[in-house]
């Protein structure tokens, strides 16, 4: 199972478990991919740890009659991920997956930092040329 | 000497320009969306529906 969630700001540190609402998401469980904000049925909790890491959720996604759906959980009451599909199921107890952060604004940061350290460098070459 | 101070002008101009673009708009840098990405472990089960616990 893989999923994707786009929050409009970063997930704040030490959060208790919280609903949240998602700017977009694409929760797919191999064989059925959900990411329709409109005619899914969710619900999306998170909580965080002192760095901001995710350390606790609680993702349920299904189709409007909500008989297909994934969910993936790990709270206090239980661990596991699973995806339904009319006549099948996948499931995983016990074995948490992991969470990242792909913030875009890393990035761009970094740009800008090296951009400004290039600016300054050019900057400082041309004073010490207009002092000599 | 002559040259160095019209030069810096400018460059002080913009470095005052961008503290003061920061200050005004400090709260845009932490409004960028941020996407969360999940990989799920790999014990994975599979069975028939019929047993199938059902999605809360």
């Amino acid at each position: 199972m893989t999923a994707m969630v786009t929050l409009a700001s970063p997930l704040a540190a030490n959060m208790p478990l919280t609903q949240v609402t998602p700017l977009a998401f694409s929760l797919s469980d191999g064989v059925q991919t959900f990411n329709d904000p409109i005619f899914n049925e969710y619900t999306f909790l998170f909580a965080t740890g002192p760095s901001g890491n995710i350390t606790n959720w609680r993702l349920d996604v299904s189709d409007s009659l909500e008989v297909n759906g994934i969910e993936t959980r790990n709270d206090a009451f239980e661990v596991r991920d699973i995806g339904v599909n009319f006549a099948d199921l996948g499931e995983n107890f016990g074995h948490p997956g992991h969470w990242r952060s792909a913030a875009p604004d890393a990035g761009s940061s970094l740009a800008l930092l090296s951009l400004s350290l290039t600016a300054l460098g050019a900057a400082a070459r041309q004073f010490k040329r207009a002092a000599t | 000497m002559k040259t160095l101070i019209p030069a810096a002008i400018p460059c002080s101009l913009m470095f005052t320009g961008v503290a003061a673009l920061s200050i005004v708009y400090p709260a845009s840098v932490q409004a960028v969306p941020t996407t969360y990405v999940y990989t799920a472990g790999t014990h994975l089960r599979l069975q028939p529906a019929l047993t199938a616990p059902a999605i809360s």
